[in-house]
């Protein structure tokens, strides 16, 4: 793990390398929050976190389809889809989307859900398109 | 609070842009202090205070003290410190000097903003390093790069106003208009909205032609009490100015519709008094195509969703309403790194001189908006001719 990473990112990407999407919850205002933290970034409270099974519906807010990258390790890779997902539990989370086919123009609101591939380290939690309505919020809702 | 003194920029100082190997950011730093002091008619021994930006490539580990002893004013000096935050910097910079010489802690302070990223390392080490500004916790491992983070502002941006694929491109374009007729500029021939359209995709919606490519390069302002100086040239004059932020990485942002950008424009506009009508020209921070439609539009030049209608119709150019980076910028003039943005600042001070290459008519007031990140770090000037 990264030296960037605090005690709730380690809590997270130890679920996540074993196949669960956590989401940080203040049980004081029920803010469930992305990336998680040492505190509620908005009640302030360092006292009523918890852990809760995110869903894994929500919808794309942002996705780029990167052509070039900057790391060396992901050359093979390209392209690749990084997206912004707000999820339907009301936290959005930066991720990639896979399995998209080449000819793809993302709608609005496109639905997208949660999947796991293996990465260098364990698994990573991505998101697949969906087809059908998730139920998410339409329009870009940026 | 009024100020004790005043403050004015008395000197001002570009290098040449480009690959400039064998100069080292420690020659562009010698050039760029002898240059605004000759510029400003002073000696070096005016000056008791550095405000230096961190160079990405060849700077000291405590950059600015280590200038000071270059120049031999270490003890001189009752301010000497390093600015890093990405692209605000060298007008992070510029505001702090001015609080510096207005507040009466210095009465002449050296903004120097210098970078050889280009030519002074391996390529494949600049690329590690633009990789290494994404979050390493939340965005590094989704391969997230640089240009990505401001390819999701653009793809959030144009879907939430329902615009074109390709209705950014009218942004380089303008720019590259002001480059051609600039002497100093580093791209220069001509281009045009199909050309930015059809090259290669780096990140989408982005195009190669709507990224900046990096230069080596910088220069340096000088702001001092106007009495030291006898001269007698045109000098700025800070109005107003502000600093904001609502994010630092995409990944812990709330939302992508707003940047710290209206943040710091409102502080800046409120503390001058002024309204973006007022404004004679602008000079953004055109890292990105999308940077320039956000900020157009977040300071408040034109109405949210149309900064892509704005430019086509020629809102930056001369006659426009909006001059906006009379240089060629970032996308045109030249990125030089960590530098990039101080001659944003040394072209407002030649507009107001009356010598600037692609010169507004008689300018009196000047908007200045530097960001670092992604839209991350911001901070906003409004300069008054003098
Ligand atoms: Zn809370």
């Amino acid at each position: 793990m990264t030296p960037a990473a605090d005690e709730a990112a380690r809590t997270w990407w130890d679920a996540a390398r074993a196949g669960t999407l956590l989401l940080q919850r203040c049980t004081r205002c029920e803010t469930l929050q992305q990336p998680p933290g040492p505190l509620c970034r908005s009640c302030g409270s360092p006292d009523d976190l918890d852990w809760t099974d995110g869903d894994g519906h929500g919808h794309v807010v942002a996705a780029t389809r990167v052509h070039t990258t900057t790391y060396p390790h992901l050359k093979d890779a390209l392209p690749y889809w990084v997206a912004v997902i707000a999820l339907r539990d009301g936290a959005r989370i930066v991720s990639n989307l896979v399995a998209v086919p080449d000819d793809t123009t993302l709608a609005d609101g496109q639905c997208a859900s949660l999947t796991f591939v293996q990465g260098p380290n364990g698994a990573l939690p991505v998101f697949r398109l969906d087809p059908a309505d998730c139920g998410a919020r339409g329009g870009a809702g940026a | 609070m009024a100020p004790v003194h005043e403050a004015r920029i008395l000197g001002i100082h570009d290098t040449e842009i480009g690959k400039l190997a064998p100069l080292t950011t420690w020659d562009l730093i010698g050039q760029s202090t002898a240059g605004a002091l000759m510029d400003a008619a002073l000696d070096i021994g005016v000056l008791d205070g550095i405000l230096c930006t961190e160079p990405m490539v060849g700077g000291a580990a405590r950059h600015a003290v280590a200038v000071a002893e270059y120049l031999g004013l270490s003890e001189r000096l009752t301010v000497c410190e390093t600015v890093k935050n990405g692209g605000a910097a060298p007008l992070s910079a510029l505001v702090t000097a001015f609080d510096l010489v207005e507040s009466g802690r210095c009465q002449a302070v050296l903004v120097l903003s210098v970078d050889t990223v280009r030519t002074g390392q391996d390529p494949s080490r600049t690329l590690a390093a633009f990789a290494g500004m994404r979050h390493a916790v939340w965005e590094q491992p989704f391969g997230m790069t640089t240009v990505s983070a401001y390819a999701l502002m653009a793809d959030a941006y144009l879907r939430t106003y329902g615009l074109g694929r390709d209705d950014l491109a009218s942004i380089p374009v303008e720019l590259r208009r002001y480059a051609m007729t600039h002497p100093g500029a580093r791209h220069r021939e001509p281009l045009t909205v199909d050309e930015v359209v059809a090259s290669r995709p780096i990140s989408t919606p982005l195009r190669l032609l709507e990224c900046p490519s990096v230069s080596d390069g910088g220069g340096a302002v000088i702001v001092g009490r106007p009495s030291i100086a006898a001269n007698g040239r045109v000098r700025g004059r800070l109005l107003g100015s502000g600093r904001g932020t609502t994010h630092d990485s995409v990944a812990y942002a709330t939302t992508l519709d707003r940047t710290g950008c209206s943040v710091s424009s409102g502080r800046a506009l409120t503390a001058a008094s002024v309204s973006p009508a007022d404004i004679d020209f602008a000079m953004l921070y055109d890292s990105y195509s999308i940077a320039v439609a956000l900020q157009l539009e977040e300071i408040g030049f034109c109405p949210p969703g149309q900064a892509p209608a704005f430019v086509a119709e020629g809102g930056l150019r001369l006659d426009g309403p909006t001059p906006v980076n009379m240089h060629g910028g970032l996308l045109s003039h030249g990125h030089c790194g960590s530098a990039a943005g101080i001659q944003h600042i040394t072209e407002a001070v030649r507009q107001f001189r009356g010598e600037a290459v692609n010169q507004v008519p008689s300018p009196e007031l000047a908007l200045l908006h530097g960001e670092g990140g992604v839209l991350s770090t911001n901070c906003t000037a409004v300069l008054a001719v003098d």
